[in-house]
């Protein structure tokens, strides 16, 4: 079980034996997980993912900050002081540079964090100084030492100033290209996804909430004991070979009878996969990770699995893995990582065989069973040089900042409009007559 | 050496490329006109330059079929635009010896300008067009400072660059059919004299936004003198975009839902209104059978008020705007488009311009304004220029004579 290859992901043998790890065999070192958190918002999550004992790895919080490494040092993270000579630990004062120099003067610091690490889940909160300048540096240190790395960054409020975004996004293109795996979450989003009435603090947990499922599946998939098929970390390395590319990743819940189709749905129009550095289909590689609250049935993860696949590609590579959690309940949660553009750079030699994929890809379709999988597979994952329609976003155009604004970004995501609440209110003065 | 007078005019867009043929002896005419989505480019921009030459050169050899086969067509002139494309105003500054401005002050403060221009500018850039924006004698403005007494004279220069690695990539689309480019100007300049209306008044002080697919180039008009130029990175695509974000469906649905029912104002009509994707044009591949209206309406109102505070920010920062917005290029056939613009631009009067010059009748709709507009102004720098021709200078009055 120990070497996922895509002919698996299409029998996941629920069932099989525990996976024959070397039983008598000496034991290899536990994996060695370190997540960490750069800047203050990010101290915070870590802090948190700390306290909710969700998985084992080790925390750590970098911060140019006395005051908020103390307050994550309570919940027990390991801290790391940036820069206390530049800063004077009162954090860096918005200036990416200051940050980036704070992480260069504490470097040996870092570099024996990092050391013996197997993989490092970085947090990084974007637009003020730590998170914007050291997560930089220590993602470079990290590809340097050869530790892979797995990059999560939130992004300011479009409300935080022209500052703000530019750092951010200087910080997202240099974090983009020196991590194996990337992925935005933008603050602006939030006012999307809140339900009416939620407050400032509930809107901060909806972010918090991608985050932290998405390490959290990330270090369960790797750690997983209680489900019967795992990835390990060999296997997930692959999934990010190379630096620089554009990572898919989603997650998704459901809850009762129709938890199967809540969750798909959910992970289907997850706002994480619209952003600048993810791609929404296509990917080559895919690492679907299903928790379930009772043992799910074979019928169950097959097609769950091939729902995913149809929707997000995967077809060089998928690794999928699920996880019994009796504390979920009746609850159903569906993580998603992938990666696309791993052979861009190999275009000229593989040869497209002419034979299309059915068209079936579109979520919510039928599902479909059919042997597109094994021998198909290397041609269909060539993206095609025609626009994909469905890639949304501007994602094949540089991406360039107009005078501090991110145009590309939908106007009424910038300006933090819910569109649901707005009709809502607008129904509730024009007397609330029915709908249809 | 007839052939010279055929010339190919190309207007590239994110979405669609305009090629017309034209004749340019004894009069401008169109002889042979096509249209077809352009593939390798989005928001002006060349993402894909293959892909990009495949599709201009398979529509400019159906405009050359369609003008007759035995002419092959030998020149081209283009339309630059997009986020690489960049205006700034320089002055040149000369202090008046003799007191009444001279025919040699004007070279000087120009040539002072040129110098300052030419300093500015870096090295990765190359200049589209320059034109005099005035005179300025002792700060105050001047038409014609010739014989008017002062000390100090200022020629303010308007000049347009565009980024070198993308024009390479733009001669390089006709030069590979073996054309040469003559000539080479700026999308909002061409758009702008497309939809002229031959009235001094409207003419002379007048805003030409040209809402395309992926770009909004626009030009100000003082006096019948360009003020600025500039293009918003933001076009119809990217209400397509939003539109897809966030109503959930599928680009090519939210692309025909936006033609169809398009409005740039949310309307309290439309709050409760909602449209059937299933019933429009059959298949349905996205997930919501309904969208809602009202939200439609105000993704898109949200994203036109946007672009249009960004002109206003823009050509405010050089001077208070008054006189007429002249709408064109295909986002400026949305409905309530003159109405928001209107709102916003100080209650002036908006038109929605389509191409009026008699030689392209049959092209008068928004979306062939910068190609139409294209041909006129290399017609009418032809003409300057033979006129002017051999005498020292012609380059100036070119200009001058143009706006």
């Amino acid at each position: 079980m120990e070497n996922f290859e895509e002919k698996q992901s299409a029998t996941p043998d629920g069932n099989a034996a525990p996976g024959n790890a070397p039983a008598g065999t000496p034991l290899p070192p536990p994996l060695r997980l370190k997540v960490v958190g750069v800047g203050g918002a990010a101290t915070r999550m870590v802090s948190q993912l700390c306290e909710s004992k969700a998985f084992a790895a080790e925390f750590v919080a970098a911060d140019t900050s006395v005051s908020e490494l103390a307050a994550a040092e309570r919940f027990g993270v390991r801290t790391v002081l940036l820069g206390e000579n530049i800063t004077g630990g009162i954090g860096a004062g918005t200036e990416a540079s200051r940050g980036a120099a704070a992480a260069k003067a504490s470097e040996e610091t870092l570099r024996a964090m990092l050391a013996g690490t197997d993989l490092v889940v970085l947090i990084a909160s974007l637009g003020r100084g730590t998170g914007s300048g050291a997560s930089v540096e220590i993602v470079n240190l990290a590809r340097e030492t050869g530790v892979p790395s797995v990059c999560f960054a939130t992004t300011p409020f479009s409300w935080e100033g022209v500052k703000s975004t530019e750092q951010a996004s200087v910080a997202i293109d240099a974090l983009h290209a020196n991590s194996n795996a990337f992925i935005l979450i933008e603050n602006n989003l939030i006012a999307q996804t809140v339900a009416s009435g939620g407050s400032f603090s509930e809107g901060f947990k909806i972010s918090d909430r991608w985050i932290e499922s998405g390490v959290t599946a990330c270090c369960r998939m790797l750690l997983n004991t209680s489900g019967r098929m795992r990835v390990d970390l060999a296997s997930f390395k692959n999934l990010f070979p190379n630096v620089g590319t554009r990572t898919l990743f989603s997650v998704g819940g459901g809850e009762g009878g129709n938890a199967q189709e809540e969750a798909l749905t959910e992970l289907f129009r997850c706002p994480l996969l619209k952003t600048r550095t993810s791609v929404s289909s296509d990917a080559e590689t895919l690492a679907i990770h299903i928790e379930t609250g009772t043992e799910p049935s074979l019928a169950f993860v097959n097609e769950t699995v091939q729902r995913v696949k149809d929707r997000f590609g995967g077809d060089l590579r998928t690794l999928s893995s699920y996880a019994v959690n009796p504390a979920l309940g009746t609850r159903l949660e569906i993580c998603v990582f992938g990666a696309a553009g791993l052979r861009k750079a190999s275009r000229v030699v593989h040869p497209v065989p002419k034979k299309k994929k059915q068209d079936s890809v579109m979520p919510g379709g039928v599902l479909v069973l059919g042997a597109d999988d094994d021998d198909v597979a290397d041609g269909n994952a060539e993206p095609s040089l025609a626009l994909d329609d469905r890639l949304g976003g501007f994602a094949e155009t540089r991406h360039r900042l107009f005078e501090g604004k991110d145009l590309d970004t939908p106007t009424y995501i910038r300006k933090q409009i819910n569109l649901d609440k707005t009709l809502a209110k607008k129904k509730k003065e024009f007397g609330g007559a029915p709908k249809k | 050496m007839a052939q010279d007078n055929i010339l190919a005019v190309i207007d590239i867009g994110s979405a669609e490329t305009k090629v017309l043929v034209v004749d340019l002896e004894p009069q401008l005419q169109v002889i042979g006109a096509f249209c077809a989505k352009t593939e390798g480019m989005r928001k002006g921009e060349i993402v894909n330059l293959g892909a990009l030459k495949e599709s201009v050169h398979s529509v400019i050899g159906q405009a050359e079929k369609l003008a007759g086969a035995a002419r092959r067509v030998r020149g081209a002139c283009l339309a630059v635009s997009g986020a690489l494309v960049g205006g700034f105003s320089v002055k040149g500054l000369t202090s008046v010896k003799s007191g009444v401005v001279r025919a040699d002050d004007k070279d000087a403060a120009r040539a002072d300008a040129f110098d300052a221009c030419l300093h500015r500018i870096p090295e990765n850039r190359h200049i589209v067009q320059h034109m005099l924006r005035r005179y300025l004698l002792d700060r105050r403005q001047r038409e014609e400072p010739l014989g008017l007494s002062g000390r100090e004279l200022t020629y303010d220069l308007w000049v347009i660059d565009a980024d070198d690695t993308y024009l390479t990539e733009l001669y390089q689309i006709p030069n590979r059919l073996g054309m040469t480019v003559r000539g080479l100007f700026p999308a909002s300049l061409a758009s702008a004299e497309a939809v002229r209306t031959f009235a001094q008044i409207m003419d002379d002080n007048r805003l030409v936004i040209d809402i395309g697919a992926g770009t909004s180039d626009f030009v100000l008009f003082r006096d019948g003198a360009v003020v600025c130029t500039g293009v918003i990175p933001v076009g119809g695509e990217h209400i397509t975009n939003d539109m897809s974000r966030g109503l959930q469906i599928r680009m090519e649905d939210a692309e025909r839902l936006k033609i169809k029912y398009g409005n740039a104002y949310a309307r309290d009509d439309d709050v409760f209104a909602e449209i059937d994707l299933d019933s429009f044009e059959g298949e349905l591949k996205g997930f919501s059978k309904h969208v809602s209206r009202y939200k439609m309406e105000l993704i898109t109102e949200l994203r036109l008020r946007e672009l249009f505070t960004l002109i206003a920010k823009k050509i405010n920062a050089e001077e208070a705007f008054s006189g007429t917005v002249f709408l064109t290029g295909g986002t400026a056939q949305m409905e309530g488009i003159g109405k928001l613009a209107s709102a916003i631009f100080g209650n002036a009067e908006v038109r929605i311009g389509e191409p009026s010059l008699s030689f392209a009748r049959a092209y008068a709709e928004p979306k062939y304004s910068t190609v139409v507009g294209l041909a006129k102004l290399y017609r009418d720098a032809l003409s300057q220029k033979r006129e002017a021709l051999g005498k020292s200078g012609w380059f100036r009055r070119f200009f001058r004579g143009m706006f």
